[in-house]
């Protein structure tokens, strides 16, 4: 198996692990949060929704800005 | 103006949801316009900090909390998700340097970013992927 395919498949990997966490955090009496409830937690300081925030920003400027 | 006042978490919530329409024809707009600018053109740049130094200025104006406590996440949960954040953040570091140079892609290792660089070649994708960006940025707003 190549690097490329290796590599590709890690991003794959996580992928399926966060949409599956999601899924398993909606099932009622689950003792895992919903991602929506992670966010929710971080940003209730201003620290954390800065962060976040900014995180989001970088990511569209790192897409499109010079 | 509710949305960006000093009110409650809920309350912002709340305004945010009447002005949902509202957002959703700006937001496909503003895609379709700023997709139609080439990347990393000085348009492109200036249409994408707008919101993105709008973004940073209102989380720092905009009380952060609301009047009760968030839920208390149990500790399980939590370590679940940050295995996926934090294993997902290093995967991508170590693609990016396993690269010959911080600047120069490698077929072998792909970021996350050399992954898009096909779809961010055309009008639609470049659409398409800012209106996500922007739809992440409401829902992040939301919380």
């Amino acid at each position: 198996m190549s690097s490329h395919a290796i590599t590709i498949g890690g991003y794959l990997l996580f992928l399926v692990l966060g949409i599956g966490l999601n899924a398993l955090a909606h099932r009622s009496g689950s003792v895992i949060p919903t991602m929506g409830a992670m966010f929710t937690r971080i940003m209730h300081s201003r620290t954390g929704r800065i962060a976040v925030v900014a995180w989001w920003a970088w990511l569209g400027m790192h897409l499109f800005s010079k | 103006m509710a949305v960006f006042s000093h009110e409650s978490a809920e309350r912002r919530r709340a305004a945010m949801t009447g002005l949902l329409i509202p957002a959703l024809i700006t937001g496909l707009a503003y895609a379709l316009v700023v997709g139609s600018f080439q990347r990393y053109s000085w348009p492109a740049t200036i249409a994408v900090c707008i919101p993105a130094a709008a973004g940073v200025i209102v989380a720092w104006w905009v009380s952060a909390g609301s009047e009760s406590e968030p839920e208390r996440l149990g500790r399980a949960g939590v370590a679940a998700w940050a295995v996926v954040w934090v294993g997902a953040s290093a995967w991508e570091l170590t693609a990016l340097y396993l690269q010959p140079s911080l600047s120069t892609d490698s077929y072998a290792h792909p970021t996350l970013s050399y992954l898009a660089d096909p779809v961010l070649a055309s009008v639609p994708g470049r659409a398409v992927v800012l209106f996500g960006w922007l739809a992440f940025g409401w829902y992040l707003a939301r919380r």
